[in-house]
């Protein structure tokens, strides 16, 4: 395989890894959405207990997805 | 006088005698007389136990979750030249938010699905996935017969069981799965169940 075969081949893998862990990181995003949805359907049904902090938790979780999902389409 | 009213200053012997011991650490599994409200509790209505899973019941999803911390440690044995820096290190941030939802998850899952026993009904509430749940009723005076059922040398150590409730009405059995003090609440649902008893007899029903 000639050299510029081989440079052209890791950067399409490059690519395709690269989507493929945004895509990835995007669906987790999602998924933490549905959980914050699922937290206040939670506390609706049953007040009184931890659901300021878990509400927080659930706000962590998204904050902290979408900086992956920032960092991931930045940096990779 | 209104019956309400009646009722109010006749009934609740079983909760006056719960409330001295009433429980405020929200984590715990066996709560009684609790500072909480659920949807469709009416405003005269008393809770006098919230039961979920024993906390023992969590030990094999905890245990798995601490292993999984120390998963991408052992990526270390798999060729260097396999994939790009950045991308492991993508691969690890990815493999952490994975854990970390699923503790989520679980958690969420032990703390919500809980069983309320008030001074009028049993309410048993149930999250099923992401966002699908489930509360199912029923009123003290159909429960036709409490029991329970305690099973394996773990279950006898740390005191948790099977609660079954036999209902009057067309619904079959309600269960109480794997909650703490089993013997204790079947007493107290009994005790509930008598006082119900008692008010129909006396014609104080709300």
């Amino acid at each position: 395989m000639e050299l510029n075969q081989l440079i052209n081949t890791n950067e399409v893998l490059d690519i395709v890894l690269k989507w493929g862990f945004v895509l990835v990181f995007t669906m987790f995003f999602v998924f933490t959405l549905l959980i914050y949805r699922q937290v206040q359907l939670m506390s609706r049904t049953l007040a009184g207990l931890l659901e300021p902090a878990l509400k927080l938790i659930a706000v962590g979780l998204i904050v902290g997805n979408l900086v992956v999902l920032v960092m991931a389409v930045m940096v990779l | 006088m209104p019956h309400s009213s009646h009722k109010k200053e006749t009934k609740g012997s079983v909760y006056n005698t719960l409330k001295l011991e009433k429980t405020t650490n929200p984590l715990s599994s066996f709560m009684v007389c609790p500072a909480v409200k659920f949807e469709t509790q009416s405003a005269e209505e008393k809770i006098i136990l919230m039961l979920r899973a024993h906390p023992i019941t969590n030990l094999g999803w905890i245990v798995l979750s601490l292993l999984a911390l120390f998963v991408p440690a052992f990526w270390e044995f798999l060729p260097a030249d396999l994939l790009p820096t950045k991308f492991w290190w993508a691969g690890i941030v990815l493999w952490y938010m994975v854990v970390a939802l699923f503790v989520v998850e679980k958690f969420l899952d032990w703390y919500f699905n809980v069983y309320i026993v008030t001074d009028e009904r049993v309410v048993d509430i149930d999250f099923y996935g992401l966002v699908y749940r489930n509360m199912t009723v029923t009123q003290l005076n159909k429960l036709q017969d409490v029991n329970f059922k305690q099973t394996g040398g773990i279950a006898a150590m740390f005191n948790y069981g099977d609660v079954f409730l036999q209902t009057a009405g067309e619904q079959r059995e309600f269960d109480f799965h794997r909650v703490p003090k089993p013997a204790k609440v079947v007493e107290i649902i009994y005790e509930l169940v008598q006082e119900e008893e008692q008010e129909v007899l006396e014609g104080r029903i709300r």
